[in-house]
């Protein structure tokens, strides 16, 4: 199982919708994936999976807290992958492992933080109980103690960014943090680029300012935030230039 | 020539091209054009306007002036759309927005009373990003102060520690009785 974990040093960059739409892809090309919202202070990934709430009975928060195994806290979200092409539709599965949504349980976690190491446990535990092919780790944006640590037990690492000079400034950050870390393949993904940007010049200035690829750029686009949040958006528009732009890095995943 | 008609035609001969992100949305960057009778769009340098953008071809598509006014032409394959209709050849009238390729940005073509200086542009210091550039002083400054503390020696031993536990288990070992239900049909449990 690869362990891939998607971070961005702010809110607002598109990290969950890039994480669902990547993880459908993936699972698409005939995997089975699982998607973890360790984004315990701000859940959401399960709204694009359509999840509705009352459906989730165990959360991840109750892995941690001892009351449950991770792989119950799982739930097949398969139909949110459409209709998978024939030859890959036999394997092609996506599970997610949501964070509770109730005040309280965010409450706890703010609270008393929780034991990174478990959730490293769980996220092998996982692989094996659902036979995972990937495991996409949704983090929470900044830098933070968890986050840090599930980066650098990923195999891959995505940092999405905003072209914008704080997120900028706070992405390096990041970078250098992770490069000290010893954090491998480090992969870097631009998102919300405004119409009438230098593509190519912008990515030059990433890749020169960080030290590493940008394996995929998409455009600030209101058709991506007028469906945000009610579906999975490469599988909803497989043409569209948001997704066009991701395939690139899912193939990189894959590779 | 009077004003900025064409002496030839009497067309009026002022354009503003506006790019949009989307086909109603607020313009992001303009050209104006005074004294032309083709303006050239594409991706590369040669062309008078010219958007950097992996969906617009290197030459994307001519403007041309003629005695009954501009019309627009696809030269790429990638072709021009007007509200989702793909056309080649299309007569401009104010106000049209087309978009150059199906998953291309928009352009709008201005009517000549409009002024350019109305519309809101991009801060070329803001989100744009023109010219980012990083404070290497500042971020120097903000790593050393977490990655010599403590608390980041910690965590580089806790890393190891996680490292070592995941290299040290074997590979393959897959719990056959697992069965996961679909989401719409879990029992209800504890939340």
């Amino acid at each position: 199982m690869k362990i891939v974990s998607i971070h961005s040093f702010r809110g607002g960059t598109g990290k969950s919708n890039i994480t669902a739409s990547l993880a459908s892809l993936v699972a698409r090309a005939g995997n089975r994936v699982g998607v973890i919202d360790t984004d315990i202070h701000s859940p959401g990934i399960h709204v694009i999976f359509g999840l509705s709430e009352d459906k989730v009975g165990f959360a991840l928060n109750d892995y941690l807290w001892g009351k449950c195994r991770i792989e119950e806290a799982a739930y097949d979200v398969s139909h949110a992958l459409g209709d998978v092409p024939e030859a890959q539709s036999d394997r092609a599965r996506i599970f997610l492992i949501p964070s509770s949504v109730r005040t309280g349980e965010i409450a706890r976690v703010l609270r008393e933080g929780y034991d990174v190491g478990l959730l490293n446990d769980g996220f092998r535990a996982l692989g094996r109980a659902l036979k995972l092919d990937y495991l996409f780790i949704d983090t929470h944006p900044g830098v933070n103690e968890e986050t840090l640590l599930s980066i650098a037990v990923s195999d891959a690492f995505v940092l999405i960014l905003r072209p914008d000079r704080q997120d900028f400034q706070g992405t390096a950050v990041t970078v250098e943090l992770a490069r000290k870390l010893d954090v491998s393949d480090m992969n870097v993904v631009i998102n919300k680029v405004p119409a009438g940007t230098d593509w190519d010049r912008l990515r030059k200035q990433v890749e020169d300012a960080y030290k590493a690829p940008v394996v995929g750029m998409m455009p600030l686009d209101t058709e991506v935030a007028q469906l945000a949040s009610s579906a999975v958006f490469a599988v909803v528009h497989p043409l569209h230039r948001f997704t066009l732009g991701l395939k690139p890095v899912a193939d990189r995943i894959m590779a | 020539m009077t004003g900025h008609r064409c002496g030839r035609c009497g067309v009026n001969q002022r354009v503003i091209l506006y790019l949009q992100d989307t086909e109603d949305g607020p313009p992001v960057q303009y050209w104006t054009f005074d004294h032309d009778l083709l303006i050239r769009i594409g991706r590369s340098f040669g062309n008078q306007v010219v958007i950097a953008n992996p969906y617009i071809s290197r030459t994307h598509a001519y403007l041309l002036l003629n005695e009954k006014g501009w019309c627009a032409n696809a030269i790429s394959e990638q072709g021009l759309l007007v509200r989702s209709e793909r056309v080649d050849h299309i007569p401009l009238t104010p106000g049209m927005v087309i978009r150059l390729g199906k998953a291309g940005p928009f352009l709008r073509f201005g009517a000549s009373t409009d002024s350019p200086h109305d519309v809101e542009t991009l801060d070329p210091d803001s989100a744009i990003g023109v010219n980012l550039v990083l404070d290497r002083r500042s971020l120097a400054r903000e790593v050393d102060k977490i990655a010599d503390g403590d608390f980041f020696r910690t965590l580089k031993e806790k890393v190891h520690l996680l490292r070592l536990a995941r290299s040290a288990e074997p590979p393959g070992i897959v719990d056959e009785t697992t069965q996961v239900p679909a989401a719409q049909t879990l029992p209800g449990g504890p939340r």
